[in-house]
């Protein structure tokens, strides 16, 4: 098992270790208003507290800051508290293929779980705060509170499940169908925090959203105009307001699930 | 009876006495050691049984899935996983459960990241997207789709369109493999429905097709119990058989049906084919290992079931009692007669002249006494249903491998009948 050697990020400098939130020193897990979709979905309230414990809240992330780097060794991982962050890869030939786009709520860091180092390096896409929850600690907490151990099995059904979903969208998917599954997982994160399922910014840029889906910038833009003729969205800029959802959810998946 | 070593040893087919007797262990403790390593392939079935109505169906049952695996002794614990087969998998249980089951089961087991055939069984029009996703990520490459009675009885519900569709869907996740139970013998199935039943699966063209009969899979099912009669039952079976045969299908034992470009018809093709309780596989495992409310075990000579009712698997699995509700042991006779009959349902034959060399048996005897026996009963010829190459094979001919079961059945009662055969 990975060992502790560091409580903060290797971008967070130690005096910001303050267990305490950073934006908001009155924040803990108890009183975060993620906490029905964040870990503490799976703890008694009384419990809730011994998960605070563990948690280390550190300054946020600025935009570009890397949360770790691939083959640093794992030791956390991470609940986006604000703020979004992608996962890239640097493929053989030198490029960035980003992986993934975590938003508030979600766990970051569990790439490095199999082997006991990071496959990926993270990046903060805006101002980002997270939580970080070393995993040893977490494991230990996890045979004492049984339910926080399925919660966390969950969340890694939910990883793999995403990253063949992807693998297998990139395959075999058309560029709108890429671009629609997208708009429409966004959709339903959202709903998941409360947030609306229907009006949202993109907190990716389009050149993120291309290397996402194995698509130019260029199409990306094509066809999110296209998605605007067609009535099914409108967009301005990063601001996307989905009018069609039936018809997106249609397009999105052609394989009948 | 085999000859002694001795005489062997003179004829220069063995090394010599001194050698076979010069021990390779440092001291008796890293010998028993070795003599208890076993490396060979092992099958391992999880069976997570579907029940009727909404009770009896303990919330713990992962749980104690999870503690037998953990129970399991280094001697099945260090043997290669190449075939695993997972039924319902997700049936009163979420993504987490199985994510959780398959995380312990790696964790206790040598599972294989390459050249293992790893099947999901599940109700493909129960299934999301996020379950198949979940599948292939964890391992599996091949997936075994079943249906409600009730779908098959009123042909599939008319959704052969959302069938092609998530069947083209399993192959994008990259399941290389895609087999159909098709669960025949249901009273309200008429034999126009079941042909355009079978018409529809194969235009489908699913790598494998298991024929089971309606009793022996869903008996708790009332639709099920609406059985038809045993002619019936004979006339599907017939009916289907007919039909995959003329679609190109392989046929293995009688009741498995492949694609010629399937692992299994490949396997079959030079020889490699293995067979468990379970089913056929690819992957040279001989032994089964079952985990679950009802599941079987075939480990060397041993035959087990576990506790059926998932309850009182719970029960034991909490109290630490031993789970096998019947257990069987082959003597050599039982092994023989195992040995013959995995002939005649992986390859249609019987290698007699091996067999009888390697075990100083008189099969020839045994065997055309079973086919005479049961070409009584049919009232036919011998010849029909199989083909004697004299004192080295026997052939079993497009009839006889219909009745196959019935050819399996008569040479077990005869080999055990009549200890004399062996």
């Amino acid at each position: 098992m990975p060992q502790l050697k560091e409580t903060v990020p290797a971008t967070m400098d130690k005096s910001s270790s303050d267990p305490r939130c950073h934006h908001n020193p009155q924040v803990s897990c108890g009183n975060c208003r993620l906490n029905s979709i964040c870990l503490p979905i799976s703890l008694h309230i009384d419990d809730i507290d011994k998960l605070d414990d563990i948690i280390q809240r550190s300054r946020p992330l600025q935009k570009g800051d890397y949360l770790y780097r691939a083959n640093d060794e794992f030791v956390s991982v991470f609940a986006v508290r604000s703020g979004t962050v992608k996962a890239i890869n640097i493929t053989n030939d030198g490029q960035e293929q980003v992986t993934g786009f975590y938003l508030p709520g979600e766990i970051v860091g569990m790439d490095g779980l199999a082997t006991n180092h990071h496959a990926n390096s993270a990046i903060a896409l805006e101002t980002t705060a997270v939580c970080e929850i070393p995993f040893t600690r977490l494991e230990e907490l996890s045979i004492k509170i049984p339910s926080l151990q399925r919660h966390f099995f969950q969340l890694m059904s939910r990883e793999i499940t995403s990253d063949q979903q992807l693998i297998t969208l990139l395959s075999k998917n058309s560029a709108e169908e890429r671009v629609a599954a997208l708009l429409l997982s966004i959709s339903s994160r959202n709903q998941r925090r409360q947030l609306s399922s229907t009006a949202f910014r993109l907190p990716m840029s389009r050149a993120d959203i291309g290397n996402y889906l194995g698509l130019t910038v260029e199409t990306v833009s094509r066809v999110l105009s296209r998605f605007q003729k067609q009535g099914l969205l409108m967009v301005d800029k990063k601001e996307i307001e989905m009018l069609q959802l039936d018809r997106l959810q249609t397009l999105a998946n052609p394989s009948g699930f | 009876m085999p000859a002694p070593i001795a005489s062997r040893a003179a004829s220069g087919s063995y090394p010599p006495p001194d050698l076979l007797n010069r021990t390779p262990w440092s001291d008796a403790a890293a010998a028993s050691k070795d003599r208890l390593l076993n490396i060979a392939p092992l099958a391992v079935c999880v069976n997570i049984p579907l029940q009727s109505g909404a009770g009896g169906f303990p919330a713990a049952l992962y749980d104690a899935l999870g503690r037998e695996i953990a129970g399991q002794p280094d001697c099945h614990r260090q043997r290669p996983v190449s075939q695993l087969m997972w039924r319902n998998p997700f049936y009163r249980a979420g993504l987490g459960d199985l994510t959780a089951a398959m995380h312990k089961l790696g964790s206790h087991f040598r599972l294989l990241s390459e050249a293992h055939e790893y099947c999901a069984e599940v109700d493909i029009f129960q299934t999301t997207e996020e379950q198949v996703a979940l599948l292939r990520g964890l391992g599996f490459n091949q997936l075994l789709m079943t249906f409600t009675p009730a779908a098959l009885a009123s042909d599939l519900h008319g959704g052969s369109a959302l069938l092609a569709k998530r069947m083209r869907a399993l192959r994008d996740y990259g399941f290389t493999s895609l087999g159909i139970k098709l669960v025949y013998g249901f009273d309200a199935q008429k034999p126009q429905q079941l042909r355009r039943l079978i018409a529809t699966i194969i235009e489908l063209q699913p790598e494998r097709v298991y024929l089971n009969d309606a009793l022996e899979r869903y008996h708790w099912d009332p639709l099920a119990a609406a059985c038809a009669s045993s002619n019936d039952l004979q006339d599907h079976f017939t009916l289907l058989f007919d039909a995959l045969r003329s679609a190109g299908y392989r046929v293995l034992g009688n009741d498995c049906f492949v694609l010629p470009g399937d692992a299994l018809a490949g396997a079959q093709h030079r020889s490699r084919l293995r067979r468990t309780l379970l089913n056929y596989n690819a992957s040279n495992a001989a032994d089964l290992l079952g985990l679950g409310p009802g599941a079987y075990c075939q480990l060397d000579r041993l035959y087990r079931r576990n506790e059926p009712d998932p309850e009182a698997y719970c029960d034991k699995v909490a109290r630490g009692e031993p789970l096998a509700v019947a257990a069987h042991y082959l003597d050599e006779r039982g092994q023989l007669l195992r040995l013959v009959i995995d002939q005649l349902l992986c390859y249609h034959r019987v290698d007699i002249g091996y067999i009888d060399s390697r075990y100083k048996l008189q099969l020839t005897a045994l065997l055309k006494q079973a086919i005479a026996w049961l070409a009584g009963r049919l009232s036919g010829d011998p010849s029909s249903l199989a083909r004697f190459n004299e004192g080295a094979c026997m052939h079993l001919t497009a009839a006889g491998i219909l009745h196959l079961r019935a050819i399996c059945n008569a040479v077990a009662s005869q080999g055990l009948g009549d200890r004399g055969g062996l």
